[in-house]
């Protein structure tokens, strides 16, 4: 009986291991690349603000899927000590207006000259 | 002996593959053949990084990021980032020498109401939506969207700043690439919200899990409670918008800093502790307990500062100031002209009231952060430090009946967290300066992962981020495998 379990054991040990690496070979399959991403593609527009964050879809048995509004998207600055400054926002004006901001008045959130 | 090992060995590995999860952060390069992490230029291994294209060491930061995540957070689904490393396109704000969009991530899709979902009508990211599930929700759709840019390593696009593929964090006037994917994939993950600041609706009129744990100390209401007028109001509350996650309360507890206060024991119109700014140069104020009466500094009306209390010129009152704490207005010249005419004037210390409130361009409404701006600094060796302009305004208008405070650390207050001891969220009163909500307050000490701008002191860490994952329902991995091995041993 000892002996049967320890095998059953190892049997799903094995199973265990075997799942595993079927994972790891559909991956190197590279089927996973078939998916496509979501921001912008590579030659399209990049936009912050996506949609009014509407409901997307609901499924037969209600799951609701919705595609968020926005993306939080990290910005940098050179300063006018020539240093990077960088700021995250999440709304088109704000990255506008920290993109746009004349120079000496950049400075990193946490610190001001004047 | 060798009996009982063999059931013991596989039990290990079984516990571990069930309670520590199979899945993986995985990066799908989804690059065309030699453009963004598939580009072939020629680069020399660096920081640890391996790789001998610019390509290559690309993905290899991305997946060493992602590794990092793998580590924190626990799943048996793996989470699926479909990630570009192509120049992003933008006409309204091209990548200028001084200007540049680094890059981006977010859950692909928000989900509700799926099976096994802790709680109905709320909206969960959906890779933490798979781990709830056990399953994949949406097969043959990726769960986070990465977008980086390329342009970064050219000389039109930041200048000579380009992204630094180390993995040792010595990015020297780099950007340090590895930070930033770290700090965009934790918004993949759940650090992120669906609410409109501008307006407080919400993302298909269901509250996200984040807002559930957003929660306004003023109202004392959390965000899905709310009105979506009173969500927009409280986007702008500086201070007062905190995450209530227990997790993350019970971290900042331990890991963030005391702070100093400015307590003012009379006259009693205005006793009471006040937050304060500090400043990178001068007298360490962590270190310099400073107490005395508040005099405000009188100086001449001139081209240096056109008002008599901008303290940009010498002190007309230095009989007054000597020995008791300066206060100045915010304005017109450098802080360390200020604090340089208060030191020559005998303070003790140098207080400077912000001159913006709410509503005015460019306000945040937290006392600011000051550095020395243009100047050396070196000679200034007394405490400066900055007050709110409603505070200051308060403050001065008790001088004349003798204001006296001192200036100490409060060891029950944290830096970044409410008298209650929540983490502060980043609430600046306009949203110009910078995204609402989504990050840890700049007021935390030492600084994190997930507030609004990548710190150069950062370390590779997950510090109180990994917390706010678990509080929205991310586990982290249980190494019960190993605890098993080791008994059967």
């Amino acid at each position: 009986m000892g002996r049967l379990r320890s095998l059953s054991l190892l049997a799903l040990l094995l199973l265990t291991a075997s799942a595993a690496s079927a994972a790891e070979l559909h991956r190197e399959l590279g089927m996973l690349a078939q998916m496509k991403p979501v921001l912008a593609m590579p030659g399209t527009t990049f936009t912050i603000e996506r949609n009014a964050g509407d409901v997307n879809e609901v499924t037969t048995d209600g799951m609701i899927i919705s595609t968020p509004p926005a993306v939080d998207v990290m910005l940098a600055r050179v300063d006018k000590n020539g240093d990077v400054v960088t700021s995250c926002v999440n709304t088109e004006e704000a990255a506008h207006a920290f993109l746009h901001r004349a120079p000496e008045k950049i400075t990193p959130l946490r610190r001001a000259g004047e | 002996m060798r009996k009982l090992l063999l059931p013991l060995f596989a039990l290990t590995l079984i516990a571990g593959s069930a309670f520590a999860g199979n899945g993986k952060v995985i990066i799908q390069n989804a690059d065309a053949a030699g453009t963004g992490f598939n580009d072939p230029t020629p680069a020399t291994p660096v920081g640890g990084n391996p790789g001998t294209t610019l390509g290559e060491q690309r993905l290899n930061v991305f997946k060493m990021a992602a590794q990092q995540w793998s580590n924190t957070i626990d799943t048996n689904v793996d989470v699926i980032v479909s990630a570009t490393f192509a120049p992003i396109i933008r006409e309204s704000d091209p990548c200028t020498a001084d200007a540049a969009i680094l890059g981006a991530a977010g859950p692909v899709r928000n989900l509700a109401n799926f099976t096994n979902s802790p709680k109905q009508n709320v909206l969960y990211p959906v890779a933490l939506a798979n781990k709830f599930a056990n399953t994949d929700l949406r097969p043959g759709e990726p769960d986070i969207s990465a977008i980086f840019n390329a342009e970064v390593d050219t000389a039109a696009c930041l200048g000579a700043s380009n992204w630094y593929y180390g993995y040792d964090g010595k990015h020297g006037s780099d950007i340090d690439l590895y930070v930033v994917v770290l700090h965009e994939l934790a918004h993949g993950l759940g650090f992120t919200g669906g609410a409109n600041l501008r307006t407080g609706s919400l993302e298909s009129n269901l509250p996200n899990i984040f807002e559930l744990h957003t929660f306004d100390t003023q109202t004392g209401q959390c965000w899905d409670q709310m009105s979506a007028s009173q969500r927009r109001d409280s986007a702008l509350n500086t201070g007062r918008v905190v995450w209530d996650g227990p997790a993350t309360k019970a971290a900042a507890a331990s890991r963030l800093g005391s702070i100093v206060t400015l307590t003012v024991t009379a006259p009693s119109a205005v006793a009471g502790n006040y937050e304060i700014g500090s400043a990178t140069f001068g007298a360490d104020s962590n270190t310099t307990a400073v107490s005395g009466r508040l005099v405000v500094a009188k100086d001449a009306k001139n081209t240096d500062g056109p008002t008599d209390t901008d303290g940009c010129s010498a002190f007309a009152n230095a009989s007054d100031i000597s020995g008791n704490i300066a206060v100045v207005d915010r304005g017109s010249c450098f802080f360390v002209n200020k604090a340089r005419n208060a030191q020559a004037a005998g303070a003790s210390a140098l207080i400077i009231v912000d001159n913006k409130k709410k509503g005015d361009a460019d306000a945040t409404c937290d006392p600011p952060g000051m550095g020395p701006g243009d100047d050396d600094a070196s000679d200034i060796h007394i405490p400066v430090i900055s007050l709110r302009l409603t505070d200051g305004e308060a403050i001065k208008a008790q001088a004349a009946n003798g204001v006296n405070a001192m200036l100490r650390i409060d060891p029950s207050q944290k830096a970044g967290a409410s008298q209650e001891g929540y983490p502060r969220l980043y609430a600046p009163c306009t949203i110009d300066s910078g995204s609402s909500i989504h990050h840890f307050d700049v007021s935390a000490s030492p600084n994190l992962l997930m507030e609004p701008y990548t710190s150069s002191d950062l370390t590779h860490g997950v510090d109180l981020t990994v917390y706010q994952l678990i509080d929205i329902g991310w586990t982290q991995p249980v190494r019960t495998g190993r605890t098993i091995l080791r008994r059967g041993k």
